[in-house]
């Protein structure tokens, strides 16, 4: 019986790695209408979708309109759903497919961009050169005017 | 220990021993403060910084008929009639026609070997009977160019942060409110007026790398406040001495120049400056020896805009250099705007050119005036009593 459970739970747990490498990750912006703030969304998609969602910026206040920028992993078949579903709300759903970029060569590692960086995705390495952990950037473009020197851009 | 005659002499007989101020800091951790001051002879220490105190003068042949310059610009930008062809061109004022064309970019279009537009209106006498002149120059078409600036190294800084609820775009970078975020401006351990808090190798006269190029600092530059309250280690607190220096710019490295500009504020030069330190005894190899941990700055607040601004005490640049740092009970994102690569690149740069007998020192001619009080501006309305 233990040695049969343990089998099953290998078979499971395979199953499970299997469906996470499918998984994809989607930045996604959502802009809340007044009538609909008070809508549990990443309940929703955990419970319904299966969608891990990682809030990296939110501004909502009650009865007020308000914007969300989530990060949602999971499989990209039921993240179209899912997006289909929130849409369906009332709210809008806007992808982000833009990208900070930095030209190093006109970079002089002074740090004003990394004042700016809220979300942690820039910082200076142990020989004080700029490092971009791109993972962690929500694309708030806020380093952008910050550079002296125009060395970071948004690509689209 | 060492005189200034002596460690030149070892220069030319390829005998000297310079460190970086980094590599310095290093050596004193592991051989300790002794063997420093009887190994050493020279630290290069640098600093790569933000610079709005300076001008850019530069000297021309006369024209054919000759012209006395009466209104000048150069690619557009400004320039100031300073006789009959020599023109001073601020490096912080912007073109007429692109705000992002500062002199600074004049400058470094200079050193690139750039073609600039110059254009001129004459006074129009009898000597000088040109009235409308127009040329393309380059570096080498000009007699004379130096740089002037008048807040070549500073002492040390402030971090700059803000409580009001909106977002602040200052000369200290965006501030983002409610004390989201901080700025600190200093190459700190690097900078040659922290390795020598009270300028005993450092006077009127001393030589100073600027850009590869070799300058002189001519006495205390803008805003020097020699009377800013210093800590237990004798580092001030905040801007304490600053020193200006003028540099010829036609041997200049443009690598070590870079026009910026910064947002809501303007255009600003940053250029690397470096001076070259002699340990000549053992105080002096001393004070080499400071570390972050022993420089403090004041957190200064820019939500009130006057000349007197709420202060949020004290805190040392060992704990900015973590990028978090508690301001008011708070914990705040803080980071630099000087670069520290930079400025560490310029300390071997100096330290090789010292290696390649291209570099030698100075002894000062006279001190830096240490008994000035800094004035303030007030205005005076009506008529002179």
């Amino acid at each position: 019986m233990t040695k049969k459970s343990k089998k099953e739970k290998k078979v499971e747990l395979d199953k499970l790695n299997e469906s996470l490498s499918f998984r994809t990750k989607r930045r996604v912006v959502l802009e809340f209408p007044p009538n609909v703030v008070q809508t549990p969304i990443t309940y929703m998609l955990a419970k319904e979708y299966d969608i891990i969602s990682n809030i990296l910026r939110a501004e909502i206040a009650p009865e007020e309109s308000g914007k969300l920028v989530l990060e949602m992993d999971g499989l990209s078949d039921r993240l179209d759903e899912a997006i289909e579903k929130i849409r369906g709300y009332g709210i809008e759903v806007t992808e982000i497919a833009r990208k900070v970029a930095f030209d190093m060569d006109k970079c002089m590692h002074c740090g004003a961009c990394i004042s700016v960086c809220l979300a942690g995705a820039l910082k200076l390495d142990e020989n004080y050169h700029l490092q971009f952990i791109e993972p962690k950037c929500t694309v708030c473009e806020m380093c952008v005017p910050t550079c002296p020197v125009d060395a970071v851009t948004i690509d689209i | 220990m060492r005189t200034f005659e002596e460690i030149n002499e070892k220069i030319k007989n390829s005998k000297i021993k310079v460190l970086t101020a980094l590599e310095a800091k290093n050596y004193i951790k592991e051989k300790g403060i002794n063997s420093f001051s009887s190994d050493i002879d020279v630290v290069t220490c640098a600093s790569f910084e933000m610079h709005t105190n300076a001008l850019l003068y530069l000297s021309f042949g006369q024209t054919d008929p000759m012209i006395y310059f009466q209104e000048v610009s150069v690619n557009g930008v400004p320039a100031y009639p300073t006789g009959p062809t020599d023109i001073a061109i601020s490096c912080v004022s912007s073109s007429k026609d692109d705000i992002n064309y500062s002199g600074a970019n004049i400058l470094e279009d200079l050193l690139l070997g750039k073609n600039l537009h110059l254009k001129a209106v004459g006074k129009h006498s009898g000597v000088f009977p040109n009235r409308e002149f127009e040329t393309w120059f380059n570096l080498k078409d000009v007699n004379q160019s130096r740089l002037l600036l008048n807040q070549s190294l500073n002492q040390n800084n402030i971090v700059a942060c803000n409580s009001s609820d909106n977002d602040i775009n200052s000369h200290m970078g965006t501030l983002i409110g409610k004390l989201e975020n901080s700025t600190f401006n200093s190459s700190t351990f690097l900078n040659p007026l922290i390795n020598d808090p009270f300028c005993k190798t450092i006077g009127v006269g001393t030589s100073v790398w600027i850009a590869g190029s070799r300058g002189v600092i001519v006495g205390h530059g803008s805003s020097h406040n020699p009377n800013q309250k210093r800590n237990e280690y004798g580092i001030p607190v905040g801007p304490s001495i600053t020193l200006s220096s003028i540099v010829d710019i036609s041997s200049m490295n443009p690598k070590w120049v870079k026009p910026g500009h910064i947002q809501s504020f303007g255009p600003v030069l940053f250029i690397s400056v470096a001076i070259a330190i002699p340990v000549l005894n053992k105080e002096i190899a001393e004070c080499l020896s400071i570390t972050d941990d022993k420089i403090h700055t004041t957190i200064v607040d820019f939500s009130i805009p006057r000349r007197t601004k709420p202060t949020f005490g004290q805190c040392t640049y060992a704990e900015l250099r973590t990028s978090t740092v508690s301001i008011n009970n708070k914990p705040t994102l803080t980071a630099p705007l000087t670069s520290m690569a930079y400025s560490i690149e310029s300390c071997n740069e100096l330290k090789n050119d010292i290696l390649n007998k291209k570099f030698i020192l100075s002894k000062p001619t006279s001190e830096i005036n240490m008994g000035v009080e800094l004035k303030k501006l007030d205005a005076k309305l009506g008529e002179l009593v």
